[in-house]
């Protein structure tokens, strides 16, 4: 082979490796682009799952603070007593009341 | 030299590459098109996505249906061995937990692929999935799921096999509830398996719209629960019932039994799957009367106190007999409802034109569609005046000769005591997107004026009539107004009417000076007793007693005073009960001398009422919570009978002067 005719096949060689490295490279990514697709497809899907589990356990909740489940329990089993209404508790001083009063007196004296 | 053998091999490989290469450039690049569609119907196809159905609420927003993207695993015979056969039985047995043998047989009785595994959740299909066989593949198989089992099936309806809404709401609302369904281009293998899709040509699936129903779910239990004790009590063949806010026809409760779980629905055959609230049909007996009495009154054809001769029960009105259950000689137009006088109703009716009172019934929508949000619904029959007999006028006035379903009974007793307004009756109110926005909402629909306001009042007050002083005593309750009308007909059997079976109902509202609630309750062919005011009263009367304990905040205002007073007594009784047992509620006693009022400022009224009990002492009570005034000053000596007046407050102050 004849010393000019090396460099040629070198700068064949060269291109040929370089245009192979561009199609695995091609390759390769749209593999991993199709696999995360998919990935995606599959976590759509669980997403869904998990939502209507969240709904499943919504319903039981709703089921489980209804009054018809609490009452009977804590009337039966713990012996609770229903309250029919909160009282609510408010401080006053003496001393303001005393003040308010003869406040009023001296008022309508 | 060149050898001879190596030219013609070179020659032959030339050749070889040659062909090779124009073919290549026949494929890739003369018939590039042809290949490229074929290997796009191969490797390509549409793949529909099935959208996710709308779930269904009650009306406080209980979550009643809602959906499970469940999987069937499929099984290929023909590509399992036997080996396989033995290891998948095993290895499904101990994840699911039925006998090794149940899958075993299921396997050697069958040929071709077959359905090892139906509807696994999806907390079992993550232990399956990874299941090594390449005969054992799954298929989607979502599930709709009826959170409460049978609980107003018939208002609910099922999912079909086919995944095709049946019945009920769903059927009605099927197109609403469904979504849209999407699609999107997948690629695949030449193994058939899903490898990628585009992105670009694709369009996701709109899951379908909520709706939300006008039911109650308290009172659709209070309902079933009644109707099942009372089928249980007095051996129904069937039972019906129906809860309906007269004042916007939207129902609350609607329930028949024998009902079904949908979640199970091939389980029951159709007489359990029908909604017999809306398509069967029965002479309404008595309970048909406050009808025709009411045209009377709004055509003022006869007045309340004018007494009508009653033939002592027993009346011959042209060649037919017509007799009341109990005898009487006079009642009163008013009486006549209230005791359920079929020959006084009977003579009333007779004032009535025949095409007066025929488009009067047909205004309060019998012998027509009531078109509530169900499919299947029955008219009902009311004949032309043309085509009734000359006694035809007469038995429609108590409910014979016309038939009627349970809806359209209480749709038009709704419009009796409501004010004279008929509604259509209502089962979904609301309609939501997936994602929260609200579409429709559905307001109540008024049909027609039917009486007049004022008549509606009179018809009031004598149905009130009816459960205090007439047939309908059973259907009191202690604590609240209510006013009715009882049924009992005798049903057709074989072209004659029957002396044993009956349809026996009774209808009643409460409470009566402001209708917030109506009842239909309906037995077939009770064997233990036969009246309505003894079999259909009896369950209104404890449906109504546990819907106002449930909503008592609604009802408060309309409860009396001496039943307040009662059940705050009953509460005390039930705190020494209990305290035996163990109490939680720490509660401050003041002691007590014989005789001697006791502070009672600042305790629990309660605990004051307790005290005055034990002193024998009578007290009136002001306002509720905690007591801030005593009529009788602490330190006094009283006696029995004394009258204590206390004044209460829901605020305790605490560090105020005490009296």
């Amino acid at each position: 082979m004849s010393n000019s005719s090396k460099p040629i096949l070198l700068y064949l060689i060269l291109l040929l490796i370089t245009i192979v490295g561009i199609v695995i490279t091609i390759v390769v990514v749209k593999i991993s682009y199709e696999q995360m697709l998919m990935k995606k497809d599959k976590l759509e899907k669980e997403l869904i799952v998990a939502g209507q589990e969240q709904k499943r356990l919504k319903a039981t909740y709703q089921d489980l603070t209804a009054e018809e489940y609490i009452i009977p329990i804590a009337e039966e089993k713990l012996f609770l007593v229903r309250n029919f209404k909160e009282s609510k508790q408010i401080k006053i001083s003496k001393d303001k009341i005393k003040n308010l009063e003869e406040a009023l007196l001296k008022k309508y004296d | 030299m060149i050898n001879g053998r190596v030219s013609a091999v070179l020659f032959l490989i030339m050749i070889i590459s040659v062909i090779i290469i124009i073919r290549l450039v026949n494929i890739q690049v003369i018939e590039k098109n042809k290949y490229a569609h074929l290997a796009e119907q191969q490797q390509t196809s549409i793949e529909k996505i099935r959208p996710e159905p709308g779930l269904i609420y009650d009306r406080n927003n209980n979550l009643l249906v809602y959906n499970r993207n469940d999987v069937t695993f499929y099984l290929d015979l023909n590509e399992t061995t036997e080996k396989d056969k033995y290891k998948i039985a095993d290895t499904l047995a101990d994840l699911i937990g039925k006998d090794i043998n149940y899958y075993l047989s299921l396997m050697n009785k069958s040929k071709g692929t077959i359905a090892i595994l139906r509807k696994v959740q999806p907390e079992q299909f993550e232990k399956i999935k990874n299941l090594q066989f390449s005969s054992l593949y799954y298929v989607s198989d979502p599930t709709r799921v009826y959170h409460h089992g049978s609980l107003a099936s018939h208002v609910l309806g099922y999912v079909n096999k086919q995944h095709k809404f049946v019945s009920g709401v769903s059927e009605f609302f099927s197109q609403d509830l469904e979504g849209i369904e999407g699609y999107r281009k997948v690629y695949k293998n030449s193994l058939g398996q899903i490898v990628s899709y585009d992105e670009n040509e694709m369009q996701p699936a709109v899951p379908g719209t909520n709706l939300h129903l006008t039911i109650d779910k308290r009172f659709q239990m209070i309902l079933e629960d009644e109707l099942r004790n009372g089928m249980q009590q007095f051996q129904a063949q069937s039972a019906t019932g129906i809860i309906m806010n007269p004042n916007t026809g939207e129902i609350l409760a609607l329930s028949n039994i024998d009902d079904y779980n949908p979640n199970i629905y091939w389980q029951y055959d159709d007489f359990q799957r029908r909604n017999r609230a809306i398509t069967d049909t029965y002479e309404p007996g008595s309970t048909f009367k406050p009808f025709t009495f009411a045209a009377l009154i709004d055509k003022n054809l006869c007045s309340l106190n004018e007494r009508i001769f009653t033939e002592n029960g027993n009346y011959k009105f042209q060649k037919v007999r017509i007799k009341d259950v109990k005898p009487y000689s006079y009642l009163t137009a008013e009486n006549i409802i209230v005791n359920s006088s079929n020959i006084g109703i009977a003579k009333l009716t007779q004032r009535l034109k025949d095409d007066d009172y025929y488009k009067y019934l047909r205004s309060l929508g019998f012998g027509n569609l009531t078109s509530i949000q169900i499919k299947g619904e029955t008219p009902g029959k009311l004949k032309k005046p043309i085509n009734w007999s000359s006694t035809s006028k007469t038995f429609i006035s108590f409910g014979y000769e016309i038939s009627v379903t349970p809806i359209q009974l209480i749709t038009a007793f709704a419009a009796l005591i409501n004010g004279g307004i008929l509604y259509k009756p209502q089962l979904v109110y609301r309609k939501v997107s997936y994602d929260g926005e609200l579409i429709e909402e559905l307001k109540p629909i008024q049909i027609r004026r039917v009486i007049s306001k004022e008549t509606s009042s009179v018809m009031r007050k004598i149905l009130s009539k009816v459960v205090t002083d007439g047939t309908a005593k059973q259907a009191s309750v202690e604590f609240i107004s209510v006013g009715g009308k009882t049924g009992t007909s005798q049903k057709l059997v074989d072209g004659s009417y029957s002396k044993s079976h009956y349809n026996t109902s009774f209808i009643g509202f409460f409470p009566v000076e402001d209708p917030q609630i109506i009842i239909l309750i309906h037995f077939n062919s009770p064997q233990v007793g036969k009246y309505g005011g003894l079999v259909a009263a009896p369950v209104f009367k404890n449906v109504a007693e546990k819907i106002v304990e449930k909503d008592f905040n609604r009802f408060e205002k309309y409860v009396n005073d001496k039943f307040k007073q009662k059940i705050l007594f009953s509460y005390l009784n039930s705190i020494q009960n209990k305290s035996e047992k163990k109490s939680l509620i720490d509660v401050q006693t003041k002691s007590l001398t014989d005789q001697i009022m006791p502070d009672l400022i600042n305790q629990p009224l309660s605990e004051a009422i307790n005290n005055l009990n034990r002193l024998g002492i009578n007290y009136k009570i002001k306002g509720s919570g905690i007591v801030i005034k005593q009529s009788i000053p602490s330190g006094s000596v009283v006696s029995e009978n004394d009258l204590c007046v206390l004044e209460c407050n829901p605020f305790q102050i605490i560090g105020a002067t005490k009296q």
